[in-house]
């Protein structure tokens, strides 16, 4: 029989070029397997979003990054949800044609996977997309017109949507260095970075689950193009990933006010934390340390060296040197083995001095 | 409102351990406006033996109306 689920955060920040899960929704295979190691994994669109292609489990609960920041620091809980209402907020700087492509992908939702959808909602201004890059080389991004999307926001909100599908008209150069380096799998996701920013805008606002799909025209074909940028040339839009993923999506509820029920989720229940080994310095990671959640760090390189050694962390941090190792330390975690134990050479027994 | 990106270097206490990290970043940039996205991108340590925190991030600003 196997132990109870295990609750495992997994964090792949957006926008730093990390070799699994900068692309196209390429860490999939990596959240599916630590679902399957822990019972219950909580992680982000960025990990979950293959443009045209998701995976929908019931172990894996689908939170915006702000979000999950929020639920790491404890000022937020999950309650899960059978489906959301999906209200469908499209940029209008977006153009008609492309405009009705998503619509068609919502209607398409509907038709073949039952989802929730609607209603639909365009902004009151051009939200004007800025595409920036951070000292680090991360991607970054802005937008002119914040006031509108929160204003396209609450107007969804209010119109019963209990979930945002957030469509915004991203710039394009379809012949930088930057894009045909992610197409042939190197280099770091423009998009991503603007597109956190929009979702953790509405998040912040809303307290309601939203995720993004940047709207944009189709690329000429590539014949060598990565695997790992594939998914995202499959079709018109980014979008129906977004729509799967948050149609049951849970419920973001202040934290700590026994508002989740039995299914719920806190954040002092974590079991672990699986994060690229590089990338330790996120808000919602350092919450972990903070409340001695275990920190699993896997090799998967990125333009950031924040490290356990960098941050002079001597305990609580699991390497691991593959996503495949990191199922391994959340079974035994999940399991109450040591993972200490399952290492050699078996570190001596820590003594304390004797009471006087 | 508006966005402004933030590119912040902060000397790292020897006082603040890693694991009081997060709460010290967000009390040290709470002046820069309200935090959307942050994160640490890099840390060093000078000649001296400081230990030097890089940050980026995001904050949403009050926007400023033109007379």
């Amino acid at each position: 029989m196997s132990a109870a689920p295990l609750p495992v955060l997994m964090l792949v920040p957006t926008g730093i070029g990390c070799a699994i899960g900068g692309y196209a929704g390429d860490a999939l295979p990596s959240a599916r397997l630590l679902a399957a190691a822990s019972g219950c994994l909580i992680t982000h669109p960025n990990v979950m979003n293959g443009a045209a292609l998701y995976w929908s489990d019931p172990r894996i609960h689908y939170v915006e990054g702000y979000a999950l920041d929020r639920f790491a620091v404890g000022a937020w809980d999950l309650r899960p949800v059978r489906r959301q209402r999906i209200g469908l907020l499209l940029d209008a700087g977006i153009e008609p044609e492309l405009a009705q492509r998503h619509i068609q992908v919502a209607e398409g939702c509907r038709a073949t996977l039952g989802l929730e959808i609607g209603p639909v909602l365009m902004t009151d201004a051009p939200l004007g997309v800025h595409l920036e890059q951070g000292g680090s080389g991360a991607s970054w991004g802005r937008l002119d017109q914040p006031d509108a999307l929160l204003r396209a926001g609450e107007r969804l909100q209010a119109a019963g949507a209990t979930a945002i599908a957030v469509v915004a008209r991203f710039p394009e150069d379809p012949h930088s260095d930057a894009l045909a380096a992610y197409r042939a799998g190197s280099g770091v996701d423009a998009l991503a970075g603007a597109e956190a920013v929009i979702s953790h805008l509405l998040v912040h606002h809303l307290q309601i689950p939203c995720a993004h799909a940047p709207a944009l025209a189709p690329l000429p074909l590539d014949p060598h193009l990565d695997p790992c940028a594939a998914a995202e040339e499959l079709g018109y839009t980014f979008l129906s990933c977004v729509l799967v993923g948050l149609s049951r999506a849970p419920d973001l509820v202040p934290g700590g006010q026994g508002l989740i029920g039995a299914g719920g989720l806190r954040a002092d229940q974590l079991g672990a934390v699986v994060v690229p080994n590089g990338a330790l310095g996120g808000e919602a990671v350092l919450a972990c340390l903070e409340r001695r959640v275990p920190v699993i760090s896997v090799v998967n390189p990125s333009l950031l060296s924040v490290t356990a050694d960098a941050l002079g962390i001597r305990r609580g941090v699991h390497p691991a040197a593959s996503y495949a190792e990191a199922a391994g330390l959340v079974l035994a975690l999940r399991e109450g083995v040591a993972p200490a134990s399952l290492g050699r050479p078996l570190p001596a027994l820590a003594t304390v001095d004797r009471c006087r | 409102m508006n966005l402004r990106r933030l590119e912040r270097r902060l000397l790292w206490p020897e006082t603040v351990p890693a694991e009081r990290l997060g709460g010290w970043i967000r009390q040290e940039l709470r002046a820069d406006g309200q935090l959307l996205r942050w994160a640490i991108t890099a840390v060093s340590t000078d000649s001296a033996g400081q230990r030097w925190l890089q940050l980026e991030g995001v904050v949403q600003v009050k926007a400023v109306v033109q007379p």
